[in-house]
């Protein structure tokens, strides 16, 4: 039973977090809704094997999350103001970082900090790697603020 | 509407007893699809107007289980359901034959035409 409040709990959680990908019209319906299935889910006769069930209810409450970035389309097809405002302040976080990133290796060059002895590849490749996955992001970033625009056009 | 693998499975268990109301998980064991597909679906139906849902009444069930809400075909999904499925029933043995016919005569290039 103990476990059984446990999944509960973590599934309860998961719904949320699928919750939040959901406009805040239909996100206390849709909440409602996949929490009032966890109980039959948990108490399936069905299925003979408690972890099994379990299971399911932990892959149930996974599957709200997809269910959720599906049904946003469903019921918005498009970027609504939150997720700009978001993707905004994601950006911004990223130029921040970049700025900083900048700032501290002119400091580095004006005050002749020496580099660490032999480490310059693996800073160098660190670096590279992720003024990479930096960019990618607010790439991403950039298109959503883009595609919001559009639609406000 | 396209009949897809899924959708012709959501709509046989609802048309095992169309007069019956299901729920998300009745609903996901009766055609073993799940929730992230099945959900989706109920929301795109009832866009279409071929589902309805509804909120079963508070304190509806005795061990004190939170309110369901429950799903059911429509007069016109009942109608549009039955006729897809008649329709994907009548097409497949026919589809399976073409297939064999098409196997027979297409898949084999004639000698000499490379």
């Amino acid at each position: 039973m103990r476990g059984d409040g446990l999944v509960q709990r973590l599934a309860g959680w998961l719904i949320g977090r699928a919750g939040r990908h959901l406009p805040a019209a239909a996100r206390a319906e849709r909440e409602r809704e996949w929490t009032a299935e966890l109980p039959a889910i948990l108490a399936d006769r069905d299925v003979r094997s408690g972890l099994l069930r379990s299971a399911r209810a932990l892959r149930f409450a996974v599957g709200t999350i997809r269910t959720a970035r599906r049904e946003h389309g469903v019921f918005r097809g498009r970027l609504t103001g939150a997720d700009a405002r978001s993707a905004g302040v994601r950006l911004f976080g990223c130029a921040s970082l970049w700025l900083a990133a900048v700032c501290l290796v002119r400091l580095g060059a004006v005050l002749h900090i020496p580099a660490p002895h032999g480490a310059w590849a693996w800073t160098g490749a660190l670096v590279v790697l992720a003024a990479a996955s930096l960019d990618l992001f607010a790439l991403a970033q950039m298109i959503k603020l883009v595609r919001w625009l559009c639609q406000h056009d | 509407m396209k009949l897809t693998g899924p959708l012709e499975r959501v709509l046989r268990a609802f048309l095992a007893d169309p007069a019956a109301p299901r729920y998300g998980y009745d609903l996901m064991k009766a055609s073993g699809l799940p929730s992230g597909t099945l959900y989706p679906m109920l929301a795109r139906l009832q866009e279409q107007g071929l589902v309805s849902s509804a909120w079963e009444p508070a304190g509806t069930d005795a061990s004190g289980r939170p309110a369901r809400r429950y799903y059911w075909l429509t007069d016109e999904g009942i109608q549009t359901g039955r006729e897809e499925l008649a329709r994907a029933d009548s097409a497949r043995p026919r589809k399976r034959g073409a297939g064999r016919a098409g196997t027979r005569g297409a898949a084999r290039p004639a000698r000499g035409s490379t």
